[in-house]
């Protein structure tokens, strides 16, 4: 023990402190639970050195829990194998001594499993024990603390049974008349058992006394002064989390909140109350925003919405404008830094304002935006710019485009503003336009001197220039849809509006990509990505630049090879962000190069793209951007790569072994998709080695499952491309695919549901492509011998499967409807001849198959609507024995 | 404060946004590629570009390569006015229209082609008319503007002429929808439309003979013709009731479904709409079948319409009765299957109104235990919606009357209702709380009359502590009706609770804060 202590003793002192820790591992490593015990036992003893106890806690704590999630459910588990006697004796020895993060460390492990229920009595009585705080005030504050710590650990539904605990233990801890430390720990608490007092929250008495008490928190206090800017804060931000998570209990309080959250805009006030204000208002915005859509996709489907938008944000419009243009206002000469501030969070609030107002925020900003254009201070013209860019999403084009007309000269003025802020924000302006309200930008009268102003900028700073890159982006695309539009077809144009200064701009861009402060600001990856949404969106009379971009990227890569080894590690991560770069542009570029022209440039065009996944050092985003070339490659050269395959299979592999970095297995499977289009029946010599590796990842369960939806995919492509042949694998390939199928969400988790979507999607693209895979192409083969029927059994559980898409109408998409259409079309196609026409006709007159039918026939969507006719068309031929 | 906040400034978020927008791009090529593969091996170019709701139509294969391509072209091909081009020009804008994602409707009217597409609607050829009218169809999807150009340009006139097309009925259908889209706008539009005359030019083409597909079109745009308020005159739409009752027993679901809405817009249109329900044959007793059909497409209008019937007068409430709600009800509210709140809600709610019909009515339901306590059980302890309708169920069934049998109001004690209302004064609905403190100072009353000793009741249920309280409340009202309660039947007690602290966790006791007025 007195060794114990004394090693404890030396981990405070620098020199000793590296030994003392070694002992204290191999202390840890040959017995742990003794040594857990010991350090409890130091820590409760009182007569002891004070470091020394919380040294023991720091230790004891790191042998519970672990920043990294993995280490410490590892560490849980651990400490719930120690012999029950030993554990209690930690947990009655931490107890008094009221260390709040051990308690909670020992919390997190056992109340999962279903140990050590009485901990939250046993420190609520702490909590609330006035003779006891009196007797030793820290206890009080370290239980309301060790409450706070398990509320943020633990999952909710443990704890919402103890809620009436918790919540007395806090309020207690929040009276007038208890000291700040307590009334820190207990606001912090209250903020972490937010989600789970749901209870009482839906009780009004008791709802009003949460809130009496929080807003008690908001302000200062009359007795005591100023209360304590951290339990403030923490106050404003229960605020924020109970807007988000109770909307619809809020209205009896709103009054009151929004008295506090108004004065505290105010100038007067400290910064991060003035965040939470702002943010408050934020989180209204987007949970109105958030009940606006649930109401319209209710009216949609011809139901009652729940829950609708009181539109609190519409009513404290006219208040809070005035409020937010003023902190727009507030800003240091040194702004571009990246921390956060009131002046940055009130262009976020007003953006937010617009998109859940709408039109009725233009009265409340205009006078503002117009008086301020011309300021003599430059923080008021920034923020004149700043406001009215964050608006352009809310308003209708027709309110808002005759302000932008008006506006434009002096934009284009603003980009030439002695201040950098001011051209900072004008780019982004410019932007903002092209992305919202391109017409605006595409007007004659202007276009040419925008675009000017736009090249200029790309000299500028590179906080200007990056601006001015995401502009040139949103304006090409706008241009090319309009061009598009005028035609009215999805060809290529001929020509468009920037096509005179394509050559231009494209120069530009690269001199831009090439700046020594290119790394500043995302410089250099915007002006990238702007190439690449040039080249994308290139008409026909720009085909000669795109060819000559080629060139150039070609040569850049070359380029970067060379330069390799004398790269010092500080430029590692700017090396491969340029590998990335590269790959993306030459995909974009790929894309649009005519095949005669793509034939004299795959060889090297794959020399490179080999030696950039050579070279990739393992950095997962090159590689992902070398495979989406290699496949926009494959989409070009078509049967031709077959003659690169040996060289890159390994890399393929090794993409589809990358269970780690999903964004690389993605990319792997997307270029096995391409392969099999291209290959075809060529396909074979490769099926085996790499479906065994998707099917590895298929049934893992510990991949992000998001490759899974791919994968299923890619097996139907696979089938379809070796055809008949396929049908030795069938067997466990529908295994899995039925698995794939059944899976379904359990709860309401809108990103799990998306997920199911998405993979129910692809299962009807893997049957689809196995059934039309196994019938093969032969006209003439006997249908009775065909391959196809080894399917036959597994029909009815694909007609299930349709089924169960049908019944479940909420979650239907477009593309899952169209997928569905097309097998029930592909089902009738093939089958048709095969198998006896009642037993075929039974299965399709479920009224799963025909509300399918019937849905896809109303389907807006051309594509499906054409996939249904079809359907119906090849039932119908079955129906009068056609088939 | 949240890092996604932080993203939403400038363009904090682009660079991100750009990588997934690529990979998005990746994913949607292949998909298209995909589709493109599959469409050969399906052999669909064949079928390229039939209407959509063909099954086995003629198509007169234009070539793609005949069809005008820009606007301009559109243009000079209507102008032409030989039949081939201008069936041509139909197709072209109809295919434009049916892009997926943003079909370019303003481009379509400000290039001036809804007139002309309107008079394409008079041409002799199918193939025209029929086009024409699907490319109106997916003008009239848009927005309330674009909806009205085509009406402003007579667009209304010329589709209910293609109603006199007796060759195809597919282009008659195109015609329906589109009309159904137009009327589908509002009130003002349906009225227009009625006034055109759509109910007697569409009667003859209510038939058995159609396809299931043209009748629920057609049943869908019957009930845009009796939805939104003010309701159509009654005069105008009483002719609908016959064909909608047959709409509702035919053999196809979605016809079913969409005859039952119809009806519930109708029966909310007041007591002359419902008494003319109540006189079509069958009618109601079909609609019974559908709401306890335990398919939610249909049960929800079904029993929409059969709560809206009941709103109405006693006779109507009788009819409805007899049709046998009070079993449907009782079918419903059985716990052995899950249904949906508002379908719940709707059923708790037509009980509601039958609480407050004739005495006879009353008694009616006070006698079914089944559904006392099904409503009961409710109240404890459902969504707030559902009590409050619950609440209604009790408050009126004792308040409008104090006609009630003892065995009633025994079935009322038995049922627990003392106990499930008690929950509901600790709302903060200040009307419905006010439903409950009548329904106790009614049952007290009846208690009286009868005999019948419910105070234990009352005070166990904590109402009394309730009771209490509510003198303190605000609100006028309230404030009597407790003090009313309290004094007229438990002054004499006494209380041995005085405690009013409700809260499930303890308030402090020293709140020396200021205290806010919400």
């Amino acid at each position: 023990m007195a060794q114990l202590l004394e090693i404890l003793k030396k981990t405070t002192d620098a020199v000793h402190c590296r030994e003392a820790q070694t002992q204290l591992e191999q202390a840890a490593a040959s017995n742990l639970p003794e040594f857990l015990v010991q350090l409890s036992v130091v820590l409760a003893n009182p007569q002891n050195d004070e470091l020394c106890r919380f040294q023991a806690a720091l230790q004891l704590k790191n042998h519970l829990v672990s920043n990294n999630s993995q280490t410490k459910l590892e560490y849980q588990q651990r400490w719930l194998m120690i012999d029950k006697g030993l554990r209690d004796q930690v947990k009655t020895n931490s107890r008094p001594s009221s260390i709040p993060q051990v308690i909670a460390a020992i919390a997190g492990a056992e109340l999962p499993n279903g140990h050590w229920g009485e901990v939250i009595q046993a420190l609520a009585t702490n909590a609330t024990d006035e003779k006891a705080a009196a007797r030793f005030e820290r206890t009080k504050e370290a239980s309301i603390e060790a409450i706070g710590y398990i509320c943020s650990d633990v999952k909710p539904e443990l704890l919402s049974a103890q809620s009436n605990l918790i919540l007395t233990s806090i309020c207690s801890g929040l009276l007038a008349n208890q000291n700040q430390y307590i009334r820190q720990a207990a606001i912090t608490a209250l903020f972490n058992s937010l989600e789970f007092v749901k209870i009482n929250f839906e009780k009004e008495n008791e709802r009003s006394h949460i809130m009496q008490v929080v807003c008690n928190q908001t302000v200062k206090d009359p007795n005591n002064g100023d209360t304590d800017i951290t339990i403030r804060t923490r106050a404003m931000e229960c605020l924020v989390k109970i807007a988000m998570l109770y909307y619809e209990h809020i209205q009896n309080y709103m009054q009151e909140i929004f008295k506090i959250t108004i004065s505290s805009m105010d100038l007067s006030q400290p910064e991060q109350i003035i965040l939470q204000a702002i943010e408050f208002w934020s989180t209204i915005c987007d949970e109105e925003m958030d009940l606006i859509l649930e109401a319209e996709e209710a009216r949609e489907s011809g139901q009652e919405p729940t829950r609708v938008s009181n539109a609190y944000a519409d009513g404290a419009l006219p208040h809070l404008c005035p409020k937010l243009t003023i902190l727009l206002t507030q800003q240091d000469d040194d702004t571009n830094t990246d921390e956060w501030s009131p002046s940055k969070a009130a262009g976020v609030c007003l953006m937010n304002l617009a998109n859940s107002c709408g039109n009725s925020i233009l009265p409340q900003v205009m006078e503002f935006i117009g008086s301020n254009f011309e300021n003599p201070k430059w923080q008021n013209r920034e923020a004149a710019l700043m406001c009215f860019g964050s608006i352009l999403e809310g308003p209708s084009v027709e309110n808002l485009k005759p302000a932008i007309d008006q506006a434009f000269p002096i934009i284009v003025k603003a980009m030439s503003d002695p201040s950098a802020a001011v051209r900072d924000t004008a780019a982004w302006f410019v932007g903002r336009v092209c992305d919202i309200v391109p017409e605006a930008v595409l007007n004659p009268n202007i276009f040419e001197h925008v675009l000017q102003a736009m090249v200029n900028g790309l000299a500028d700073e590179p906080r200007v220039a990056q601006n001015i890159c995401w502009a040139f982006s949103s304006l090409s695309d706008a241009a090319y849809d309009h061009a598009q539009n005028q035609l009215g077809t999805e060809d290529t144009p001929t020509t468009y509006c920037m096509s005179r200064f394509f050559g231009g701009i494209i120069e530009k861009l690269l001199v831009t990509t090439n700046r020594q402060d290119g790394n500043q600001e995302n410089l250099r990856n915007a002006a990238y990505e702007a190439i690449m949404e040039l080249m994308k969106n290139a008409p026909d009379d720009c085909y000669d630049i795109v060819l000559k971009t080629t060139e150039e990227v070609m040569s850049r890569i070359q380029n970067l090879f060379a330069m390799e080894n004398g790269i010092d590690s500080s430029m590692m991560s700017q090396y491969h962000d340029m590998q990335g770069l590269l790959c993306a542009t030459l995909t974009a570029i790929i894309r649009k190069v005519k095949p005669e022209h793509m034939n004299e440039l795959s060889d090297k065009c794959m020399e490179y793209l080999l030696k950039m996944l050579a070279k990739s050092n393992g950095v997962g985003s090159v590689q992902e951007d070398a495979l989406g070339a290699v496949g926009t490659l494959i989409e070009v050269v078509g049967k031709g790569f077959e003659k690169y395959m040996p060289h890159f299979k390994p890399y393929l592999i090794l993409a589809l072994e990358n269970h780690a970095e999903i964004a690389v297995c993605i990319a792997g499977v997307g270029v096995v998709t391409d392969l099999c289009r291209a290959m075809g029946k060529d396909f074979k010599n490769y099926f085996e080695e790499i479906m065994t590796k998707m099917y590895n990842a298929l049934i893992s369960a510990t991949i992000d499952r998001n490759v899974k939806p791919q994968i299923v995919a890619a097996i139907g492509d696979a089938a379809l491309a070796i055809g008949p042949d396929f049908s030795q694998y069938l067997a466990p390939v529908m295994d899995a695919l039925q698995q794939a199928a059944s899976f379904e969400v359990s709860t309401n988790d809108y990103e799990m549901l998306d997920y199911q979507t998405d993979l129910r999607e692809s299962c009807l693209d893997a049957f689809t492509g196995i059934i039309q895979g196994l019938k093969g192409t032969d006209e003439n083969s006997n249908p009775q011998a065909s391959q196809v029927r080894a399917l036959e059994q597994y029909l009815p559980f694909i007609f299930d499967f349709l089924c169960k898409i049908a019944e479940n109408t909420e979650d239907m998409t477009d593309s899952l409807l169209k997928n569905a259409c097309g097998l029930i079309g592909d089902i009738s196609m093939v089958f048709g001849s095969m198998i006896p026409q009642n037993q075929l006709m039974q299965a399709f007159s479920t009224q799963g198959v025909q509300s399918l039918l019937q849905l896809g026939n109303r389907s807006r969507v051309d594509r499906t609507k054409r996939l249904a006719g079809w359907a119906i068309r090849q039932i119908r031929k079955i129906e009068r024995g056609q088939a | 404060m949240s890092e996604n906040r932080q993203r939403q400034h400038k363009f904090s978020n682009k660079k991100d946004a750009a990588r997934v927008n690529r990979r998005e791009v990746a994913v949607q090529l292949r998909k298209t590629a995909r589709e493109d593969q599959m469409s050969k091996r399906r052999n669909l170019a064949e079928d390229l570009n039939t209407s959509p709701l063909k099954t086995n139509s003629p198509d007169r294969n234009d070539d793609e390569r005949q069809l005008p391509k820009s606007y301009d072209e559109i243009r000079s091909f209507f102008a032409s006015g030989m039949p081939s081009q201008v069936r041509r020009a139909c197709k072209a804008c109809r295919k434009k229209l049916s892009a997926s994602g943003n079909p370019p409707i303003d481009e379509i009217i400000n290039e001036g082609f809804v007139r002309p597409l309107i008079q394409a609607l008079y041409s002799t050829d199918n193939a025209t008319q029929k086009e024409a009218a699907w490319a109106l169809t997916n003008i009239t999807c848009g927005n309330e503007r674009q909806t009205a150009e085509v009406v402003n340009k007579g667009g209304v006139a010329a589709l209910t002429h293609c109603f006199t097309n007796d060759e195809d009925p597919e282009t008659v259908e195109q015609a329906i929808w589109a009309i159904g889209n137009i009327v589908g706008d509002g009130p003002r539009m349906r009225d227009f439309v009625i006034e055109a005359g759509i109910v007697t030019l569409i009667m003859p083409h209510i038939k058995s003979e159609q396809s299931n597909e043209f009748l629920a079109n057609l049943t869908w745009m019957l009930s845009n013709l009796c939805r939104n308020k003010p309701p159509p005159k009654f005069e105008q739409v009483k002719p609908l009731l016959l064909p909608l009752n047959a709409l509702l027993c035919w053999k196809d679901p979605k016809c079913n479904v969409d005859a039952a809405w119809a009806l519930s817009y109708f029966s909310d249109g007041g007591d002359e709409y419902v008494e003319a329900m109540a006189n079509v044959d069958g009618l109601i007793k079909q609609l019974m079948v559908l709401a306890s059909s335990d398919k939610p497409k249909v049960m929800v209008p079904a029993i929409r319409a059969l709560g809206n019937s009941l709103t109405g007068n006693d006779e109507n409430t009788e009819t409805i009765m007899n049709s046998g709600f009070l079993d449907m009800a009782a079918y419903m509210l059985n716990g052995s299957m899950r249904r949906a709140d508002s379908v719940i809600k709707d059923v708790i709610w037509g009980l509601s109104n039958i609480a407050a019909g004739t005495p006879n009515q009353q008694h009616r339901l006070a006698s079914r235990t089944d559904l006392l306590r099904e409503v009961s059980d409710r109240l404890k302890g459902a969504e707030f919606k559902i009590r409050k309708e619950c609440c209604y169920v009790f408050g009126n069934l004792v308040t409008s009357s104090k006609k009630l049998k003892k065995d009633d109001v025994y079935n009322l004690i038995m049922c627990q209702s003392i106990e499930s209302v008690a929950t509901i004064l600790e709302c903060n609905d200040t009307q419905l709380i006010e439903v409950a403190l009548r329904f106790y100072k009614c049952m007290l009353e009846l208690a009286d009359q009868h005999n019948i000793d419910i105070f234990s009741a009352v005070e166990e249920s904590g109402a009394l502590d309730s009771f209490e309280a509510l003198q303190m409340h605000q609100s006028d009202e309230i404030y009597s009706l407790a003090v009313h309660i309290v004094e007229t039947w438990f002054c004499n007690e006494d209380f041995t609770n005085p405690e009013t602290d409700e809260m499930a966790f303890k308030e402090p006791l020293h709140e020396s804060n200021q205290k806010f007025a919400f």
